[in-house]
């Protein structure tokens, strides 16, 4: 043991990795802060890089680029609201209402510390439970996803406030743009239309930075000019205390994260609102969520981070890649002649712990990256809005159109603007909308998978106990929701009459 | 004060769109296949329940505020100033998307970028101009030269190949 580790260090202690692995971090928070630019875009543009390098060298540069870019992701979604992630959509729910407020530097302190807590956890995961928690995931068939993502859904409670109708309204139209293009069982088309485009589905980013970047920018022009004018880093940083209230928050978060992580297929986006939605739902000022409550700026950040040391877990320990980032770096591993599984704990373990030492590593350039990004930032904040605003429409529309190289996701994010601010005018909640709009399709497509799995049987659903369990937490999150409205409106009722 | 009952107009918007999701989206819209197995596998079960699930809603909501016309929120209208600031920015949004295909990205977000910058009231001709000119350029950069995404330059394209 102390031989491999020894070796492992040995291959590790160099200063190209220690280097490399701090540019990969930096690359990807900058790459991850620029709409459009997506975290596994930045992955697969770094990967031509990695094939002159050492193994080891290469893989810790995509790694770096990994975890920089999930942070990156929240810069945009605090500060102006358009997410560069699906993820980092659920950061923007309390993250920019904070900025709005004048407390863009809390937030964003938050999230970094959250992300750091939460990828540090989700490192030690991997090295200590990979063999566990891979076996763990493996259990997670199609019905288990579908009761999973259910009761993630009930979030949409949450954040409806008290509009919970129109939330729920909301949600549908959501879960309906989910099921533009291809069938998945039948492959016909559907809401297709005959364009093309529309075939492969709405992409997350354009309808991500037209639902809540644009009304905002639209909107501002309907304010009054000293209403509109205000630096949005004005204010100090996150708080010790800010760091301890939340701490809980944190770790709950990031073990959410770890366990969602470990399931190949699922991603930081469920992991950010599960996390975020027991937080609402333990908090003392549940109502505050959505509303600028720096907590749920750390549960999402926390939930979305803890996946990111945990989706290694199925690429490492059984050769499954679990999203688009795990399977480019299965192919960098496979272009230096490495294929992760079991049979690569046996033949390359020093390499492995290497890597671990790396990924250990990465959390603490993630710090130091994301402090000195925040400063940076700042530099900028004193931007007036009459300028900042121009400033992110552009940002916005060169996003749009780099995410697919597609004018076609330019007029989405147009068309997405428009519905953005009706909804806006029409007091209907968009964070139902988007919860639904970025669940909607794992929703679907495990749900009938699992369908054709049982034969059409609805038994399915409540074949395994992981499949009862989320069930109970579904009914009591619901049951919950419903006995806090009917606690409410006793509490309104008595004030309205007096 | 003009006021709307604006949760009468949203249930009315959800009513009327799982409506139309129901009798015109999903028979114009999805292609179902020959013969279906099992009716929750058909490509329009789904989408079906939705378009259900959000006409009901929009009934409930329609309902109530109809049932309780002291509840729900209303809008005050904004006044014509504002109107006309909000009409002009969408006028803008709309010839931004009309004419990047054949305008190109870079002149035609320089020129949205100076209007909006008037519109949301700068009148310093340097930093309009100097933004209008820069930011468009430098993202051109950006995107075909270190992302390797290339960004249509449309009617500019000869001047800026060369850079």
């Amino acid at each position: 043991m102390m031989d491999t580790l020894a070796n492992a260090f040995a291959i590790f202690a160099t200063i190209d990795n220690i280097l490399i692995l701090g540019l990969g971090v930096v690359i990807g928070t900058i790459v991850g802060a620029i709409p459009g630019m997506t975290t596994p875009m930045a992955v697969a543009l770094t990967l031509p890089f990695t094939f002159t390098l050492q193994p080891v060298t290469g893989i810790l540069l995509l790694l770096g680029v990994y975890k920089g870019g999930i942070y990156g992701g929240s810069i945009t979604a605090i500060l102006i609201n358009a997410p560069g992630t699906p993820a980092a959509s659920c950061t923007a729910l309390d993250g920019y209402p904070m900025a709005k407020r004048g407390e863009a530097k809390r937030a964003l302190d938050m999230a970094l510390y959250a992300s750091c807590v939460a990828d540090f956890i989700s490192n030690i995961s991997l090295i200590l439970f990979a063999g566990m928690l891979a076996s763990f995931a493996l259990a997670f068939g199609s019905p288990e996803v579908f009761t999973l993502i259910m009761f993630s859904l009930t979030i949409i409670a949450g954040v409806s406030g008290n509009q919970l109708l129109k939330g729920f309204g909301a949600a549908c139209l959501g879960l309906l743009l989910a099921t533009v293009g291809l069938d998945l069982i039948y492959g016909t088309n559907r809401f297709v239309f005959g364009d093309v485009n529309l075939m492969s589905g709405l992409t997350f980013i354009p309808v991500l930075i037209g639902l809540f970047a644009l009304p905002e920018i639209i909107n501002y022009y309907g304010q009054k000019l000293t209403e509109a004018e205000h630096s949005p880093l004005a204010g100090t940083g996150a708080s010790f205390a800010d760091f301890k209230a939340s701490f809980k928050t944190i770790i709950r978060g990031s073990f959410i994260g770890v366990i969602l992580g470990a399931i190949p297929g699922i991603g930081g986006a469920p992991a950010a609102f599960l996390s975020y939605s027991e937080a609402r739902r333990t908090s003392k000022t549940p109502d505050a969520f959505g509303k600028g409550e720096v907590e749920g700026v750390a549960a999402a950040e926390s939930g979305n981070n803890g996946v990111a040391g945990a989706t290694l877990i199925p690429l490492l320990a059984l050769g499954i890649p679990g999203d688009i980032i795990t399977a480019i770096i299965l192919g960098a591993f496979m272009i230096h002649g490495l294929r992760p599984g079991p049979l690569m704990f046996q033949e390359n373990i020093d390499l492995i712990y290497a890597l671990f030492i790396g990924i250990m590593l990465s959390s603490i350039y993630l710090l130091i990256v994301g402090k000195v990004a925040i400063k940076a930032i700042s530099r900028i904040a004193d931007i007036p809005h009459r300028i900042l605003f121009p400033i992110v429409f552009v940002l916005c529309v060169f996003g749009a159109y780099a995410v697919n190289n597609s004018m076609f996701d330019v007029t989405v994010m147009f068309i997405m603007g428009g519905v953005g601010f009706m909804m806006l005018k029409l007091g209907i909640p968009a964070a139902p909308f988007l919860i639904a709009f970025i669940l909607g399709p794992m929703l679907e497509d495990n749900f009938r998978q699992s369908l054709l799995l049982s034969k059409g049987s609805f038994s399915v659903f409540f074949s395994s106990p992981i499949c009862l369990v989320f069930w109970v937490f579904t009914v009591l999150a619901i049951g919950l929701t419903i006995w806090s409205q009917i606690k409410l409106r006793g509490e309104i009722d008595p004030l309205t009459r007096g | 004060m003009l006021t709307k009952k604006i949760d009468f107009w949203a249930g009315l918007c959800f009513l009327g769109l799982g409506v139309i999701v129901i009798f015109l989206l999903i028979p114009l819209g999805i292609d179902e296949p020959r013969k279906v197995k099992y009716a929750a596998l058909s490509p329009s079960y789904y989408p079906r329940m939705i378009g259900i699930a959000m006409a009901l809603i929009g009934a409930i909501i329609m309902f109530r505020t109809v049932k309780n016309t002291d509840g729900g929120q209303t809008l005050g209208a904004p006044d014509t100033n504002t109107k006309i600031k909000i009409g002009a920015v969408f006028v803008i949004l709309a010839a931004v998307g009309l004419l990047l295909p054949w305008a190109g990205f870079v002149l035609t977000c320089a020129v949205a970028l100076i209007l909006l910058m008037i519109l949301g009231g700068e009148r310093n001709p340097l930093i309009i101009i100097g933004i209008a000119l820069t930011l468009p350029i430098l993202l051109y950069l950006f995107f075909g030269k270190v992302a390797n995404i290339p960004i249509p330059a449309g009617v500019l394209e000869p001047y800026l190949r060369k850079i």
